[in-house]
């Protein structure tokens, strides 16, 4: 008797046995297992890519600090070099080309401005005061000069911005022949003011 | 016995455990699917603890993977999965510091009121899945291991590390223990 329900119950285990078996895995576990599995197979490789991942980012961005670098550099160096060009093909075009004789004009004049502009530098050196308009007035010579320049490359009525050119630099002349004049003038009223001074001394 | 271990783990063909000795992601995938669900029903059984249970199935998965290439065909895949899985769950439970032995000790008397009514017990799967939940460890995961999982008592003399004589009593303690808890719902 005993032993038979003792059976009813195994038996009823065992007809019932799958649906003793209620619960469903965790989600997401298979995940995890995939996870490690995959650390599993490439163990070195990951450890390859972190070792490797650091130096190459850093790479790209030494790379990229270099290329902003010259970027710049580039940058500075061709800022200027348009302006140059521009009035190095005023000069050479231009003036040997299409007027050889201005250009002949050009080369006597710019030498005996920048003689005379040396003459002056040594005044200056001699702590003499130059009045800041002189400066000013040969700058503003000098960009006029260079836009007169450029209008002959492109305007069809040459003689005249040929005229204003030559002008302007007599003017330039002009101008720093007056200012050494008063510079001279300047130094000799100061060297007779020493003699006299030490005149009295002695 | 090999009709329910048929039914609950569906057997693979070799080319699949060739796919699993390759460490094929996709067929690792496919066994996951067709074992994982009765060998976390198994854990749960052998662990009575949800986490725990998570534990060992994932650690099991891993043994089973990771040493696919000692499964020589000896057994069926699902019985060799099926080892792993009751070892690691043995293993959580040592841990735990779950002595296997004292359920020897416990007092348990046969003559336990409720075994005359045995009769009026009506089985339900609910029921006796609650009532198992219930047992003792060591009564537990013997009765799971011999009843649910087919083992025989030598099978579990060796797994559980205990006497053949002792797998036969304490399965029969449990099974009155069973029934016992049983009636209370």
């Amino acid at each position: 008797m005993k032993r038979e329900e003792q059976n009813s119950l195994e038996k009823f285990i065992r007809e019932n046995r799958v649906d003793l078996d209620p619960y469903n895995p965790p989600k997401g576990l298979w995940e995890k297992i995939a996870e490690e599995l995959e650390e599993d197979t490439h163990p070195i490789q990951k450890n390859k890519g972190k070792v490797i991942q650091i130096p190459v980012k850093m790479l790209y961005r030494v790379a990229a600090t270099l290329l902003i670098i010259l970027g710049l550099i580039a940058v500075y160096q061709l800022i200027p070099q348009p302006s140059n060009q521009r009035q190095e093909m005023a000069q050479k075009v231009n003036l040997t080309e299409i007027d050889p004789e201005l250009a002949e004009a050009e080369a006597y004049y710019t030498k005996l401005i920048s003689q005379k502009k040396q003459e002056i530098e040594q005044f200056r050196s001699q702590r003499l005061h130059i009045e800041g308009d002189f400066y000013k007035d040969i700058e503003e010579l000098d960009s006029l000069y260079v836009g007169l320049k450029n209008e002959l490359y492109q305007v069809p009525a040459k003689e005249r911005v040929v005229e204003a050119m030559i002008q302007n630099l007599r003017i330039r002349i002009e101008i720093l022949n007056k200012q050494l004049e008063i510079l001279n003038r300047i130094q000799k009223i100061q060297n007779g003011e020493e003699n006299e001074k030490n005149k009295i001394s002695t | 016995m090999l009709k329910i271990l048929n039914k609950n783990y569906p057997e693979i063909h070799n080319g699949l455990i060739e796919a699993l000795k390759q460490g094929d992601r996709k067929a690792q995938f496919q066994v996951y699917k067709l074992y994982s669900k009765a060998m976390y029903n198994l854990c749960m059984r052998m662990t009575n603890h949800e986490a725990e249970a998570e534990d060992v199935l994932q650690e099991a998965f891993l043994d089973a993977f990771r040493k696919i290439h000692t499964f020589k065909g000896e057994s069926t895949f699902g019985a060799w999965l099926k080892r792993i899985v009751i070892n690691r769950s043995i293993n959580h439970l040592k841990k735990r510091k779950l002595d296997l032995v004292p359920v020897d000790e416990m007092d348990f008397r046969d003559d336990e009121p409720g075994y005359a009514q045995e009769e009026e017990i009506k089985f339900q799967v609910d029921r006796v899945h609650q009532a198992i939940q219930l047992l003792p460890d060591g009564f537990r995961m013997v009765l799971t291991l011999y009843l649910l999982e087919g083992y025989d008592h030598s099978e579990i003399s060796e797994i559980m590390g205990i006497s053949e004589s002792t797998s036969k009593s304490q399965y029969n303690r449990a099974k009155k223990k069973l029934t016992y808890l049983m009636q209370r719902f």
